[in-house]
């Protein structure tokens, strides 16, 4: 027992974040992006960059969200659990975190692009409106 | 339309799941596949058609269910979702109810239901030693079950190295004689996932590719799918950097170390291991073992036990590179080539005059 109470007396020191200047990656990614917002004006081929496949820091991220920066457009999808979605600074330059229903991340990405696909209406999704909103018409000629 | 025949956009509408929960679920799932984003739309096309649960047959050799505690760690998708939504799980010791004969009767009658087109995951390898009699199931070897059991089976997935490689039996002296999956079926496709134990996202993400387009994603030579061992710890390491500017940590606790330089001459494996913990991490995604400040163990190569001491550096390193990123970027590939060179010479020096390594090699280094 002993023993136990002097592992509890262990002074334990926090490790400091990788400082902001180890952030070496995130200058390759917007370099990525320059190439891809090309490509978005020229061919009209918007692309993406998952996150997570990529072995950024903390630091990485965080330099990354800082040199982008938070644009005029910003909002959450719900479905499938929330999803936060927000255009950066950068004009077509999109942050896209998508989360489960327990709020963990289960997908990060840059999309370039004019507007995120789950943003967009879903075609057959407007078709069903445009029924259900007929067949309510209808009912209420019924009714009155 | 039977319950096993909907596709997964169905049972997902059927849950109230919207197009934009689907595009979103697909979106997630080519990034845990490992795929590009621009291969969304084919995961979207295939699960919209797929309208398969198939039978999988989990069966468990010399092993230490590490690989089974790494799986139901899963988290996207998770474990539970995988089993009850996307397969049948119809055989695994640890994870199904049954025991005894009836688990024996679930596994004759998933095989005798889906003769073919079944899938086998195995972790364990598999002892020869002693007419097989160092691990038997309900009476009979390792050997016969897996060669009776793969007969069926339309493709075969070795999870752990042990069972994609003989891991941690097979190494020196291998006592039990044990052999990997592969050297016993030769005539199926088997694929590699190593690790010990794999990371879990890298077996669901596997499993899921097989689920999603019906085959098994491209492998490297030793079997691996390359979409997750396609590049080395060492190549994907966020301390990378530090290696091309010639910055080690000399001990575990200088300097170095806490500014989190390289682990190249702690003995860190990583520029000859092939894996994903860089990029997927552990715990979901909080962390690696180099992001905790100890070096790669290589514990999903062939052989990782018998390399030569874990704390050993694999070859001098070099000297600090400066100038263009992409005079690093060659360098760091042509060092890369020559310090797996110089491994696969230390690995057989270590294999030749094996001894048991003591406290005191490990300080040696």
């Amino acid at each position: 027992m002993a023993k136990l109470n002097d592992i509890a007396a262990i002074p334990i020191h926090p490790m400091a974040l990788p400082k902001a200047e180890h952030a070496y990656q995130a200058p390759a990614i917007l370099q990525q992006l320059l190439a891809m917002l090309g490509r978005l004006i020229e061919h009209d081929e918007p692309d993406s960059i998952d996150l997570r496949a990529l072995p950024l820091t903390e630091a990485d991220m965080q330099s990354l969200r800082e040199l982008l920066g938070e644009g005029e457009v910003s909002g959450v999808v719900t479905t499938y659990g929330p999803s936060q979605v927000f255009e950066t600074g950068y004009s077509g330059v999109w942050w896209v975190t998508h989360m489960n229903d327990d709020e963990e991340v289960i997908g990060e990405f840059i999309e370039v692009t004019y507007c995120p696909e789950i943003l967009v209406s879903p075609q057959d999704d407007v078709r069903e409106a445009r029924e259900a909103l007929r067949a309510r018409l209808l009912q209420n000629q019924l009714d009155y | 339309m039977s319950e096993p025949d909907k596709s997964l956009f169905d049972l997902l509408a059927q849950r109230g799941v919207s197009r934009r929960g689907f595009l979103k679920f697909c979106a997630t799932t080519a990034s845990m596949l490992g795929l590009p984003p621009s291969m969304s739309s084919a995961v979207a096309e295939a699960l919209t058609q797929a309208a398969r649960r198939p039978s999988v047959i989990w069966l468990s050799f010399q092993e230490c269910t590490g690989c089974t505690e790494s799986l139901t760690r899963a988290y996207s998708p998770t474990i539970e979702s995988l089993i009850f939504d996307a397969i049948s799980l119809d055989y695994h010791h640890t994870l199904q109810a049954a025991s005894g004969d009836a688990a024996e009767e679930a596994r004759a009658q998933a095989m005798k239901a889906n003769y073919g087109s079944y899938l086998l995951l195995v972790d364990g390898s598999i002892p020869l030693g002693e007419g097989g009699a160092y691990s038997t199931i309900a009476g009979h070897t390792n050997l016969s079950m897996l060669k009776e059991v793969a007969e069926g089976a339309a493709a075969v997935v070795s999870i752990g190295t042990c069972a994609a490689f003989g891991g941690l039996p097979m190494a020196n002296p291998n006592p039990t004689g044990a052999v990997s999956v592969k050297d016993i079926v030769q005539d199926k496709p088997v694929m590699n996932v190593p690790g010990c134990p794999p990371i879990p996202n890298v077996i669901v993400g596997v499993v899921a590719h097989f689920l999603t387009f019906g085959a098994l994603p491209e492998l490297d030579a030793l079997g691996r799918p390359k979409v997750f061992y396609g590049d080395t710890i060492h190549d994907r390491c966020y301390r990378r950097p530090f290696y091309d500017r010639g910055l080690f940590a000399k001990t575990f606790d200088d300097e170095g170390a806490r500014n989190g330089w390289c682990l190249y001459e702690l003995g860190c494996k990583g520029p000859t291991t092939y894996n994903a913990c860089a990029t997927l991490k552990w715990n979901g995604g909080t962390s690696f073992p180099i992001q905790s400040g100890h070096g790669c163990l290589g514990c999903s190569e062939p052989k990782f036990w018998d390399g030569g001491g874990f704390y050993t550096a694999l070859s001098t390193p070099i000297q600090p590179v400066t100038g263009a990123a992409v005079t690093a970027a060659l360098a760091g590939a042509a060092v890369g080539a020559a310090v797996a060179f110089g491994n696969q010479s230390t690995k057989g020096k270590a294999k030749a005059a094996h001894t048991k390594v003591t406290i005191d090699d490990l300080e040696k280094a």
